[in-house]
């Protein structure tokens, strides 16, 4: 049935963390790791590489020495064929901080299938890679209904029913609160590191604030738009005929005659949003994906998340 | 163009025209749906709308088609049609001709002249009536079929469906075609006694329009003169110069001296300007024994220059005898296709060959003891009057029983030819002797005088008679009668004025001739000899066994119907409307079944005349034919409602196209 029909499609939500994610998928997202096109340094010594140049055995560079310097790091070899100082510099491994932001705005519960629905899954994917591979995962929830709700600093295999129950207990509803929920993410300094942010992006106060809130903070962020079918094509989904169209946020009505021209506009207008978003994006060293939530969410993540460099 | 209701169009114009209109002016009623955010449909798609309700009048081709169905809709209730003539207000009789000639399908269509005939009087009934779906009218419709006789299918009714009801119960016959009593039927449910002047028939009422609906070849027309203030109006059915080629006659016989042979005779009609050669089949039992070895060529019919009587073409065509020891179904076939089918067959049914029982009673002449001893009779008794009387009374009984100077004084059942006796007849009423008299008429196509010739009859004396009503003459003389046919509750009698040996008959040859043919012929009607076809309008009457119960009578169409028995034993049935195959049954006295088999042939030179007549005469008034038309109004609002049917499915599709 689809959202556009007189009576909504019922949602079935998921109950236990089980519903979130099956142990045949666990199984094989344990193959996959979160990637970064940024290194950032973390706290503790992790899995991945750092710009902090450390200790680990992989050389990264040299630079002269200066007042100060760790003698250890002296590259004696070279002193003796030039009579100079330099430093060898090694990248030191780190961990990594995985930030998932989830949009529980009253326009992600909707569409067949359903956006919110859709979104918990994904964030509970994404975390469980985090988490296997000993990264530092932390969530967050924006939304009028409890506003900014935080998950901080999850690490290793065994939180993981923690971070699923934390899901569960997320309600869609109200308004997005996308600017100031990142504002107050990227002022938390809740570590740096990749940041996913899954939404589907329909802000009316927009997006900018919030984005480049985030992105000025050393976060790898990704912005995953999430699309119903029926947002992408209303008319093969059954809108038609003479129709009042109520926003389920903020409850504005907009009456249409849904017809041929009228549907090649709104498709015009969904291109050039979702357009304008990807600009900005680039602009701001986002990566920008646009997910239609009737892809299987495995294909999502094996196949476009690695093309797209979230994960490997 | 008339409107037949406009009334109800405008009413429906003003009680549905501006509901659509506010319907266009009001804002449109939209469905609610909740969707994530309408900022993609707030630029540039959304209706732009005041918030009144109401809104200025944009153009829409939506509105344009309901308006045009709706248009549509009205002018169909309105229910224009051509030809609106109104209808007169008075009393119409519709009389419609189902005889045998409108079964020719002359027409285009493959159809009927009755066919046509019906649906012509079904138009012409609606109208009489206005022909309106909420419409009625005044005019009073009777309705008459004709043929042989006629039949009231309704009184005068002012309902429309009755009259068109009536006329579709119109069934199609093989009989001949008279017109007069269909008028006097008319008549009488038009003129109304006046009780005021008992003992005159006054007209109280406005004479009816009588509508005849015919292909015009009506016997008696002549003979039925319009009365004062009476009209008649002539519907044409068919076509001038449609041709037909018929049997007139069918003939089976068994040689006297081969009893076990058939021979068959048949004679062909040509009613068309031009010679046609046809082909005939004989069929016994179902079976082809015989076809004529080569075409038989029918010379055309014309019309007697000095009389202008129509004298069809016609030929005789003898099959040679065959052996048949058992009882035979024979049918004559013309191997030829025409307009009119009824009469290209006719079946005759030979009953197996039987030798007759014949008594001579009374004075046992020589000359007719050698006469009759010269048959092959199973039997010949001669005997007195007293004798026969005392044999009737032990139960005797013969075929044929022929007195000489002598009759009973009651006569039982059964068949008589009567010399010189009026006692027991009381059919006759003589008054006198007549001396010295010759012949002047004989019916010679009555089967008791085929091939005798009269002309030489010579009587010295005879009694005189005046016959009764039941009584045929088939010979007379200036002076009376000579030879009359009686037919009286199962008693069938050929009498004979004279005393042959009163005249010079005795020892003329038509005298050797005639009374062979009469006992033959009278043998006949009892079935004894050959069961002879009828005609269709004709009953049939078959004497079987007294005190026989159960009488039934199967239809060529396989129905059944019960068939009258009288204590004496004459079935009778009828009238016999189709031509074809009759079966007969009954239930003997003594419990057995028996059973017979009736052949109706349509052999009717005036039926098979099949060109329609252009114009009629009753009498002396010539009422001129006007072709049938099947639908006097054309009738327009179906044609609107298809329309408007048509434009609410393009409305649809643009509808669907606009919001696809």
């Amino acid at each position: 049935m689809s959202s556009f029909s007189s009576d909504q499609p019922r949602v079935v939500r998921p109950e236990r963390v089980d519903d979130l994610i099956d142990s045949g998928l666990m199984a094989r997202l344990e193959r996959l790791d979160v990637i970064s096109r940024k290194i950032f340094t973390g706290r503790v010594q992790g899995e991945r590489r750092s710009r902090r140049r450390g200790m680990s055995v992989e050389f990264a560079d040299f630079r002269p020495y200066v007042h100060g310097d760790d003698l250890r790091f002296v590259d004696w070899n070279i002193y003796g064929r030039l009579d100079r100082l330099f430093m060898k510099i090694f990248l030191e491994e780190e961990d990594l901080s995985l930030m998932i932001a989830v949009d529980t705005s009253a326009s992600m519960d909707w569409g067949t299938p359903n956006k919110f629905e859709y979104a918990r899954r994904l964030a509970m994917a994404l975390g469980y890679i985090g988490l296997v591979n000993h990264n530092r995962v932390s969530l967050c929830s924006f939304g009028e209904t409890g506003g900014l709700q935080r998950l901080s600093n999850l690490r290793g295999r065994r939180r993981t029913r923690e971070m699923g129950q934390w899901l569960l207990d997320l309600e869609p509803g109200g308004a997005g609160t996308f600017d100031e929920a990142m504002k107050t993410v990227a002022h938390a300094r809740m570590g740096r590191g990749v940041m996913v942010v899954l939404s589907d992006f329909l802000f009316k106060e927009g997006y900018e604030h919030g984005l480049r809130a985030v992105a000025g903070r050393g976060f790898d962020v990704f912005g995953v738009q999430m699309l119903s079918p029926e947002e992408l094509e209303p008319g093969p989904r059954g809108l038609s005929g003479d129709v009042k169209l109520i926003d389920l946020e903020d409850e504005e009505e907009t009456e249409v005659t849904v017809s041929q021209k009228v549907l090649s506009t709104y498709r015009e207008n969904l291109n050039r949003y979702c357009g304008a978003l990807r600009d900005y994006c680039v602009r701001r060293d986002i990566t920008h994906m646009l997910v239609d939530t009737s892809t299987e969410l495995e294909v999502l993540l094996t196949e476009y998340f690695r093309r797209r460099g979230l994960l490997r | 163009m008339t409107w037949l209701t406009p009334l109800t169009g405008l009413i429906v114009a003003g009680v549905i025209l501006p509901p659509l209109l506010l319907l266009y002016f009001l804002k449109l009623r939209r469905t609610s749906r909740s969707i994530p955010s309408t900022m993609l449909w707030r630029r540039s798609v959304e209706d732009v709308r005041a918030n009144a309700p109401f809104q200025r009048l944009r153009p829409s081709i939506l509105l344009l088609l309901q308006l045009l169905v709706l248009l549509l809709l009205v002018l169909a209730l309105a229910q224009p049609q051509f030809d609106g003539s109104s209808s007169a207000g008075g009393r119409t009789v519709i009389a419609i001709d189902n005889s045998g000639s409108m079964n020719t399908t002359d027409d285009p269509s493959g159809r009927t002249r009755l066919e046509l005939a019906k649906e012509a009087a079904v138009a012409r009934i609606e109208k009489l009536h206005g022909g309106g779906l909420f419409s009625g009218g005044t005019e009073e419709i009777m309705v008459v079929s004709f043929a042989d006789g006629a039949e009231v299918r309704t009184p005068f009714t002012d309902s429309r469906t009755q009259a068109i009801a009536a006329v579709r119960s119109i069934e199609p016959t093989d009989e001949n075609t008279t017109i007069g009593e269909a008028l006097e039927l008319a008549r009488a449910f038009t003129m109304t006694l006046d009780p005021e002047e008992s003992g005159s028939a006054e007209s109280v009422e406005e004479p009816a329009m009588f509508e005849v609906f015919s292909d015009g070849r009506i016997a008696d027309l002549d003979d039925e003169p319009l009365r004062g203030g009476e009209s008649a109006r002539y519907t044409v059915l068919g076509e001038e110069q449609t041709g037909n080629l018929g049997l007139v006659t069918v003939a089976a016989d068994r040689p006297w001296d081969k009893p076990n042979q058939i021979q068959v005779f048949a004679v062909v009609a040509n009613h068309s300007m031009e010679d046609v050669k046809v082909d005939l089949e004989l069929r016994v039992g179902g079976v082809a024994r015989a076809l004529t070895p080569e075409p038989v060529l029918v010379p055309a019919g014309y019309e007697d220059p000095e009389t202008g009587v129509w004298k069809p073409g016609r030929e005789r065509v003898v099959f040679l005898p065959f052996d048949q020891p058992r009882e035979a179904r024979i049918e004559v076939r013309l191997l030829h296709e025409d307009d009119l089918d009824a009469d290209d067959f006719a079946r005759l049914v030979v009953p197996s060959p039987k030798q007759l029982r014949v008594a001579l009673v009374g004075q046992l002449e020589w000359f007719m003891q050698k006469l009759l001893e010269a048959q092959n009779f199973e039997r010949l008794d001669l005997l007195t009057g007293s004798q026969y009387e005392a044999a009737i009374d032990d139960g005797e009984t013969w075929d044929v029983v022929i007195c000489l100077g002598y009759s009973p004084e009651t006569f039982v059942p059964g068949r008589y030819l009567v010399f010189n006796s009026t006692t027991g007849i009381d059919a006759l009423e003589p008054f006198g002797v007549a001396e010295k008299v010759f012949v002047r008429s004989v019916q010679d196509e009555h089967p008791a005088f085929r091939y005798v010739v009269l002309d030489d009859l010579f009587i010295w004396t005879m009694p005189k008679v005046v016959a009764g009503d039941d009584a045929t003459v088939l010979t007379d003389a200036v002076e009376g009668p000579l030879v009359v046919e009686i037919d009286r509750a199962g008693i069938q009698v050929l009498w004979v004025a004279f005393h042959p040996l009163d005249s010079t008959w005795w020892r003329q040859r038509s005298f050797a001739i005639f009374v062979p043919n009469a006992i033959e012929y009278l043998a006949s009607i009892g079935g004894a000899v050959v069961e002879k076809g009828l005609s269709p309008g004709e009953a049939i009457s078959m004497l079987v066994p007294a005190g026989s119960t159960g009488g039934r009578v199967t239809r060529p169409d396989e129905s059944t119907d019960e068939a009258l028995i009288s204590p004496d034993g004459m079935l009778v049935w009828g009238p016999v409307r189709r031509a074809g195959s009759y079966g007969l049954s009954w239930i003997g006295p003594d419990g057995t079944e028996g059973a017979a088999e009736v052949a109706v042939n349509m052999m009717s030179e005036e039926e098979g005349r099949v060109g329609a007549r252009e114009s009629i005469e009753f009498s002396v008034d010539t009422v001129s034919g006007r072709r049938a038309i099947t639908s006097s109004r054309n009738a327009l609002w179906p044609w609107l409602l298809g329309i408007g049917l048509v434009i609410l499915l393009f409305e649809w599709y643009v509808y669907f196209r606009k919001s696809a």
